[in-house]
């Protein structure tokens, strides 16, 4: 899959202060729409302790689920939807240069049968968000880290002194904080 | 609805069809370990061959 389109127009929608977790900061919350699967997405931006921005993205209408990180629409645009989410990454390194980014591929989960289709390790969207991210962010900004037991990806700002030692902390952060996979 | 109803008339999965299920223990909720984050660092090297393929970097 290459990823050379251009995506959509993100707009922000607000600063949520509110603290699900006692590591995060704040959550910035932006919006797309994309012509193609004619629906609505979110995208939120959520800035943990260790100065990194964990990036999520839901359809609009599945807001109320559980399961709304983990449902697929089989409508396709998986470019332009995934091209548009990364760049709240280039809006957000304005004002936080020194910021790292996380990213997590959730399993795929079916309403019918109410079940996960697939285990964490190697899931499909890691598989697709690790080839994304690799072919569109160089290393002169970010140090790239993959997870592949958990579905994880790191970028590591370059502009950290001891990048290994950063790594860790925040790997030390998200599992202090995350301690089952339901939140993921 | 009762899902089950569907089920009566069908006929039963074979050991091949069955095998091609993802088993059921990987597909309950995990507990993280710590060992679970031992990351893959990703070579200036490697790096550099895949970046080459694609000419529009978001950020380089």
């Amino acid at each position: 899959m290459s990823f050379d389109s251009k995506g959509y127009e993100l707009s922000f929608v607000t600063r949520d202060n509110s603290r699900e977790l006692s590591c995060i900061k704040f959550t910035n919350i932006y919006t797309f729409y994309s012509p193609v699967t004619k629906l609505r997405y979110i995208v939120r931006a959520e800035y943990h302790d260790e100065d990194v921005f964990a990036i999520k993205f839901y359809v609009k209408n599945h807001a109320e689920s559980a399961h709304k990180y983990n449902l697929v629409t089989n409508l396709g645009d998986t470019r332009n939807i995934i091209i548009t989410c990364a760049k709240v990454i280039k809006i957000l390194l304005n004002d936080f240069p020194l910021a790292s980014f996380a990213f997590m591929g959730s399993r795929t989960y079916q309403n019918i049968p109410h079940k996960y289709q697939e285990p964490h390790q190697n899931n499909q969207r890691f598989r697709i968000y690790s080839q994304f991210i690799q072919s569109t962010f160089g290393i002169r900004t970010f140090t790239h880290f993959q997870y592949r037991e958990i579905g994880g990806y790191l970028l590591i700002n370059n502009k950290n002194e001891a990048i290994q030692e950063k790594e860790r902390s925040i790997v030390k952060m998200i599992f202090k904080n995350y301690r089952t996979e339901d939140v993921f | 609805m009762n899902i089950n109803s569907k089920n009566i008339n069908k006929k039963p999965l074979s050991k091949g069809e069955r095998l091609k299920w993802t088993p059921v223990s990987k597909l309950t909720p995990i507990k993280l370990t710590m060992e679970m984050f031992d990351g893959e660092r990703l070579s200036y090297e490697e790096m550099t061959r895949k970046n080459k393929k694609y000419e529009n970097l978001i950020i380089n």
